[in-house]
């Protein structure tokens, strides 16, 4: 008997040798992906995971109550016979609504799915939080009551169509002006538009093209203002445009910009960018995939692992909501910068969630290529000694 | 908050404890190149950025740190990063500490050799990687 016991003891000793040996040599096999192909490996083992855990997407619900205003009731006294009437024009009126579901069944469900998620996110942010699918889903239920009364009172836009299942794209048209650029002066000396042209070609297209249409340093010197007593000056600005005829932005660097190393300056750009292609501005992504962007990065911006910026960290604003929602927009802008810029610095998850965006519609975008290619253009810019502004 | 500061190479540049006071060298063998840009920027003052909505364009707005300053840490940390450098905070390096860890306990052999030089060269997001395989 104890012969046996000990021949089952020294079998599973055997197996957790063998097991142990398998996962180091496992292990040893992923760190060499790493050595050969940096972050290569890690982005394309990025794309399409996900970060479920806080936020779970809740199944649709279809128990949705008509809502019908005062207004739009009609006020009948009822007799008998127009009780009975009642009870049959009910009975109609349910027939002609539920045929409308049934026809709308598949707006139903996405918008009921959409509007689970846009309560999850009022949990976080309040009143800030997106509320398309559940205005969209009021409107919806009011073409049903429409039906029956003949009434044309909730007209669904082209627009709202657009905005919910459709991309911002369709309502803003599809110029995509060609981006006007300037050189960029800088400590580390001067990036021509010719080469800022190259850097910016080594991003993904869809953050760039109808997103982004200027780029400049100007010679104006920015405002400067004190509060507590610490001196704080304007150097630049980003100024987006929301009409029919011009959906995009505008990126300034004034005087003081001049005094930047080139990493600094393009961090900016990079973050300017990352705000023209967020869950609000992108023209190019479905309002579904914006909510999955803002959950994500709802659950990002409280995480212990979370990127650590300066600026994010310091966010105060007058509710706790606004605060959020603030953190929530930098912290997408300040990972995103990084990510262009030295990747090697952000955690895992961040890293995962850029990927991710980037490849909704970029999708052969190779990161870790156009990252060398961006490092080989930079470490190539400029003569440093034509500037000589080291010193302001 | 202590930071081992790396070179996009992964080259070990220093070891360096920041506090609102200002900057130290933990490490003796640090970098020369590195050092003479930290005191060069320390000099002129580290950027902080601010940015503010105000009739839909949004100011980006500046002003030089120099120590002593109560958010000079993050301030100086998320400075070095933009000039290119790579940087491990603590949080990272208690993740290759727990790599470590994992790997004493595990019978000597040539991977968990490879295992443990290699992992002294990795990044924040690849050492998670590697404790996800590890704990996997």
């Amino acid at each position: 008997m104890k012969s046996k016991e000990l021949f089952s003891n020294n079998q599973i000793q055997q197996e957790r040798i063998v097991k142990e040996s398998r996962k180091l040599k496992k292990v040893n096999k992923l760190l060499n992906l790493i050595f050969l192909g940096g972050l290569t490996f890690l982005a394309s083992g990025c794309i399409g995971l996900d970060t479920s855990g806080r936020f779970n997407e809740a199944k649709p619900s279809f128990s949705i109550e008509m809502p019908i205003s005062k207004e739009e009731k009609p006020k009948k006294k009822l007799s008998k016979d127009s009780e009975r009437e009642k009870d049959t024009n009910d009975e109609k009126r349910e027939s002609i609504i539920s045929s409308f579901r049934e026809k709308h069944m598949e707006e139903f469900q996405a918008l009921s799915a959409m509007k689970n998620k846009e309560e999850k996110l009022k949990e976080v942010f309040g009143g800030l939080a997106p509320n398309e699918a559940g205005h969209y889903l009021v409107y919806l239920e009011g073409e049903a009551v429409d039906q029956y009364y003949g009434f044309d009172i909730w007209q669904i836009s082209p627009e709202m169509t657009a905005e919910v299942f459709g991309l911002k794209r369709e309502i803003y048209g599809t110029q995509e002006p060609a981006l006007e650029l300037t050189g960029l002066e800088t400590i580390d000396g001067e990036i021509s538009p010719e080469k800022l042209r190259d850097l910016i070609q080594t991003l993904p297209q869809h953050w760039v093209n109808g997103e982004v249409s200027s780029i400049k340093q100007i010679d104006n010197k920015g405002d400067m203002e004190y509060r507590d007593g610490i001196k704080w000056t304007t150097v630049g600005g980003f100024r987006r445009e929301s009409n029919k005829d011009s959906h995009t932005g505008q990126i300034v660097f004034y005087y003081e910009s001049r005094y930047y190393s080139f990493g600094e300056i393009m961090k900016t750009v990079y973050h300017e960018m990352a705000h023209a292609n967020d869950w609000d501005d992108d023209d190019d992504v479905k309002y579904n995939d914006k909510l999955d962007l803002l959950i994500k990065i709802a659950d990002r911006i409280s995480a212990p692992d979370r990127y650590l910026s300066e600026y994010v960290e310091s966010i105060k604003r007058d509710t706790p909501e606004k605060t959020r929602y603030t953190e929530a927009l930098e912290y997408w802008a300040e990972i995103c910068s990084i990510y262009f810029s030295n990747p090697a610095n952000l955690p895992l998850p961040d890293i995962e969630i850029v990927d991710w965006w980037i490849h909704k519609n970029d999708q052969n975008f190779d990161s870790a290529a156009q990252l060398t290619r961006r490092d080989g253009l930079l470490a190539n810019l400029g003569d440093k000694a034509s500037i000589g502004l080291a010193q302001r | 908050m202590k930071l081992e500061i790396r070179n996009k190479n992964r080259e070990f540049l220093a070891l360096i404890e920041i506090n609102s006071g200002g900057v130290n060298f933990i490490d003796t063998g640090s970098d020369s190149s590195f050092r003479k840009f930290v005191i060069g920027a320390l000099e002129k003052g580290i950027p902080e950025f601010r940015e503010e909505e105000e009739n839909g364009i949004i100011k980006i707005l500046e002003r030089l740190v120099i120590p002593p300053d109560p958010n000079f840490p993050l301030i100086f940390k998320n400075f070095i990063e933009r000039n290119g450098y790579s940087v491990l905070d603590e949080r990272a390096l208690a993740v290759r500490k727990e790599i470590e860890l994992i790997l004493s306990a595990l019978p000597d052999s040539n991977d968990k050799k490879l295992i443990l030089e290699k992992i002294q060269k990795l990044f924040y997001a690849e050492l998670i990687l590697v404790l996800r395989e590890l704990k996997d």
